[in-house]
């Protein structure tokens, strides 16, 4: 593979940008009703457009902003913690930030301070995590899974203990929300999390040049002239934001984050400058068709209802993560 | 080049260096030698800037370290560690690409010249044919070269090495000693070299420091300090001092 | 002498046997019990209704948190929430007979209260015969077993006085709404889904096999139904603010009928618990489906 060059960065990105935007074209097309091409561009239907704006659409936009967050947040967890197996999921971040989301909706914040207590949680999380399973500057893959997953267990009791003292209503709400699922959501909340996962991918973007150092351990990259310190502050911060942002309005979606930087990584190599972009996209695309997949796989049968996205992630993640670590075992012995 | 005025550092509560000063010129090559625990790994880590809680003055080029940002430090020091492990598959060139970090801005991508550096400093340490292969696919003597071609790569006027070639079968510890050698002379580079192996510290270092339990013991030009007495003192263990009829160099092996 | 020992064996044996048998019919009381009426735990909120309906309401001594119907049950001890019940405090009120329903019940609380000597009716109430049959069966096993008959009956006239004047309208396309994001609505097989087919509705989410289906926005969009009623359990229907939130959230669906005619309604989902308030229920949905009718009345 030979190194990473303008005009392959260029390349790489132009044509997953197409590829993600036929795959929202055919996501809004397909579906349990059935859409006339001819007759939604006489625009003279009104139940088309409301199929396609304020059911499909929203669904696919929150589809491609939670996919690339996640995604591009996990290559850069990946990056820092120097360990193929972080992903906001099983590293904890994510209950963390479901956790702080709950807090808000029992306190009956409006969203916007809800999405920003998920990514105060998401960050505390993250430090949390990070000074837990720190040994001697390293970060062992064992210890920091195990920390996450006892992190995740944590949270969850918590939750399960809000979910005991809240009224039944708000019950069914917290259950719900932890599934992870892309329902209809209003635009205004769509253009939030988006700004959020904007900014924060904007900061990857600019300190993805300095991730490549920075995965070789916090030595090197000072020997390299990274100032270590600094760039894990943004790195945890903007990946924080990402993840609070869409934690806050999809609840759990699991593995995407572990998942597509590992494939970018297969096909166009480990070099950040692409890998966050790439991951990204490629997220934003997979995730997209897995809801595709998640709201039409039964609704056509005799069921008529939807998977929540977050098991097909789930049905293809797990198997995937257990790969992962049976290839990571090997190569240690 | 480099002075160190009564650097004192201690971890902990736990006084690690005492009372060194030291001042190397340009071009000079400098090996520090001693037990393990001496403090040699430290005072390495405190000239490539890595350690700052130091009391004590420290300057390079005449302007003292601490004033010097991350970036800066990088593009006049140069360091290849003891080893190093990679998670992730990057091929060979990538990482020695890598050493262009301190000459790169933010987001920039390497110009031709910078691949064209790269691959020179690979050719110098005999890897340029594995440019392609990933690090995974190579053998710890063939990782370690990688390594300093990375820091050839820095194009740095200092080099600091801390036990390049303990890994490395004898004829890559030689082909590395020698190039290093030959970049001090020929280029000018300044070296500092923390070494186990006396042979190797007396064949290549011009002056060495001998270090006991954070202190200077002995420091000075090789063949007036490496003494039979003075390794004895420092290492408290017998020691044979032969030396080679051909060339004149001592050499120095394990007496029972 | 040998004949007496035969003659005593074979009554013990016998009384043995008829134990045995009697032991293991201990869900569903093969004969009603001795004429004192027993001291009754309730463990879900529709139980509560109907032992108040009977008129049982003094011999009720336990209660869940969510029964508030009437209001006279709120003054009950509270031995338990929707899902988990406090085994201690009910055993130490020493209930007489313990009752709850199939759904949501965990069978490991049923059986531990059973080993304890504390007597539990498990009963169905998944359809409207369910409700009909469960009624006497409590009213069997508590000596009301004639209210209890009357009641049912009362039921049935009520439902049929409605269905009369009903009949021969056009069947309204609707939807009943439980949940937004995700919208859960009532499918075929849901006791909704029953009082909707009763009332000559057409629900437009009756092919789905699953109670309680997610159902995607489109398809609510595609069937475009004329009416919406709406029991989303965070309405709380005196609430203004919430009413207004989800009002807003339909109008972005703007092309289905029950949106631009106005015709969303929302109800209390506790007026459809199954006991005899149901008819109430019953009696709001007809209004809904078919204001005509029923404003005269």
């Amino acid at each position: 593979m030979k190194p990473l060059t303008l005009s392959k960065w260029l390349s790489t990105i132009f044509l997953l940008t197409v590829f993600l935007i036929a795959v929202i074209i055919f996501s809004v097309w397909v579906g349990a009703e059935k859409i006339d091409f001819v007759r939604f561009f006489q625009m003279t239907s009104e139940r088309d457009r409301d199929i396609l704006f304020y059911s499909r659409l929203p669904r696919l936009l929150l589809g491609a902003i939670t996919g690339g967050a996640l995604s591009s947040a996990g290559a850069a967890y990946q990056s820092l913690l120097r360990n193929p197996l972080a992903d906001p999921y099983t590293l904890g971040v994510s209950g963390g930030a479901a956790l702080g989301s709950i807090f808000g909706m029992g306190l009956g914040l409006p969203f916007t301070l809800i999405s920003l207590m998920a990514f105060m949680s998401a960050l505390a999380s993250m430090g949390l995590i990070y000074w837990i399973a720190r040994l001697k500057g390293h970060l062992p893959a064992h210890t920091l899974l195990l920390t996450g997953a006892i992190f995740n267990a944590f949270c969850f009791a918590i939750i399960l203990f809000i979910n005991s003292v809240v009224t039944i209503e708000q019950v069914h709400q917290i259950i719900f929300f932890l599934i992870g699922s892309l329902s209809t959501e209003s635009y205004q909340k769509i253009a939030v999390i988006g700004g959020f996962a904007g900014g924060g991918f904007f900061i990857l973007m600019i300190s993805s040049g300095r991730m490549n150092a920075l995965s070789l351990g916090d030595e090197t990259a000072l020997h390299l002239g990274v100032d270590v310190g600094r760039f894990r502050c943004f790195i945890f911060f903007a990946a924080s934001l990402m993840i609070g942002a869409v934690v806050s309005v999809c609840g759990l979606i699991g593995f995407v984050g572990l998942f597509i930087p590992h494939m970018v990584r297969l096909i166009w190599g480990a070099d950040h400058r692409l890998l966050i972009p790439a991951s990204a996209l490629m997220g934003a695309s997979f995730l997209t068709l897995s809801d595709t997949l998640a709201r039409t796989l039964l609704t056509t049968s005799a069921y008529q209802t939807e998977l929540p996205v977050g098991v097909i992630t789930a049905l293809l993640g797990g198997p995937f993560f257990v790969y992962l670590l049976k290839k990571q075992q090997r190569c240690l012995l | 080049m480099i002075k160190i005025q009564h650097l004192h550092f201690s971890y902990d509560k736990t006084p690690i260096l005492k009372d060194i000063s030291l001042s190397l010129p340009k071009g000079g090559f400098l090996g520090i030698i001693g037990p393990n625990g001496s403090g040699k790994t430290t005072l390495l880590k405190i000239i490539a800037g890595l350690l700052k809680n130091y009391r004590g003055e420290m300057t390079l080029e005449g302007k003292s370290l601490s004033s010097l940002s991350r970036q800066e430090i990088a593009q006049k020091i140069a360091v290849v560690p003891q080893d190093t492990s990679i998670p992730f598959s990057f091929t060979a060139l990538e990482i020695v690409l890598m050493g262009r970090t301190p000459h790169l801005k933010l987001f920039a991508f390497e110009t031709k010249r910078d691949v064209d550096i790269a691959l020179k400093a690979m050719e110098l340490t005999e890897v340029r044919h594995l440019a392609h292969r990933l690090m995974d696919d190579l053998s710890g003597g063939e990782k370690q070269r990688v390594i300093v071609a990375r820091a050839l790569a820095q194009q740095a006027p200092i080099l600091l090495l801390d036990e390049p070639t303990a890994h490395l079968d004898i004829k890559h510890q030689i082909d590395i000693h020698n190039l290093v050698q030959r970049l001090n002379r020929d280029k000018g580079i300044t070296v500092i070299n923390v070494l186990h192996d006396l042979n190797l510290a007396s064949l290549y270092c011009q002056e060495v420091l001998m270090l006991k339990e954070g202190s200077i013991g002995f420091h000075g030009p090789t063949k007036k300090v490496m003494t039979q007495d003075n390794i004895e003192k420092i290492f408290e263990a017998k020691i044979y001092v032969g030396q080679n009829k051909d060339t004149g160099q001592s050499y120095y092996l394990p007496r029972s | 002498m040998v004949k007496m020992q035969f003659f005593k064996k074979s009554v013990v044996g016998g009384l043995m046997l008829l134990t045995i048998v009697a032991g293991c019919n201990r869900s569903q009381p093969s004969k009603p019990l001795p004429t004192h009426v027993p001291t009754i735990v309730s463990l879900k909120p529709n139980v509560t209704e109907i032992l108040f309906q009977l008129g049982l309401g003094d011999k009720i001594v336990g209660v869940t948190k969510y029964c508030l119907h009437p209001p006279e049950a709120q003054k009950i001890t509270k031995v338990a929430d929707y899902v988990q019940a406090n085994l201690e405090k009910i055993i130490a009120l020493k209930p007489d007979l313990v009752i709850t329903s199939h759904e949501n019940s965990t069978k490991r609380e049923i059986v531990t209260l059973e080993k304890l000597g504390i007597r539990v009716l498990t009963l169905p109430f998944y359809s409207l015969q369910d409700i009909f049959d469960s009624t006497e069966v409590i009213g069997e096993a508590t000596g009301a077993g004639q209210r209890a008959t009357s009641l049912v009956s009362e039921m049935k006239r009520d439902i049929q006085e409605i269905q009369d004047k009903i009949k021969g309208l056009p069947p309204p396309k609707a939807l009943i709404v439980l949940d937004h994001r995700p919208l859960v609505v009532a499918g075929g097989g849901s006791l909704f889904d029953e009082l909707m087919v009763l009332l000559g509705v057409e629900n437009i989410a009756h092919q789905s096999k699953i109670r309680y289906p997610h159902f995607s926005t489109e398809l609510m969009i595609g069937r475009a139904p004329e009416v919406i009623l709406d029991m989303a359990m965070a309405v709380n229907v005196n609430n203004v603010k919430n009413k207004e939130g989800f009002l807003e959230w339909y109008q972005s669906f703007s092309s289905i009928p029950a949106v631009k005619n106005n015709n969303i309604h929302f109800l209390d989902v506790s007026l459809f618990h199954p006991s005899a308030r149901i008819i109430e229920g019953i009696r709001e949905m007809a209004k809904i489906f078919y204001p005509k009718v029923f404003f005269s009345s």
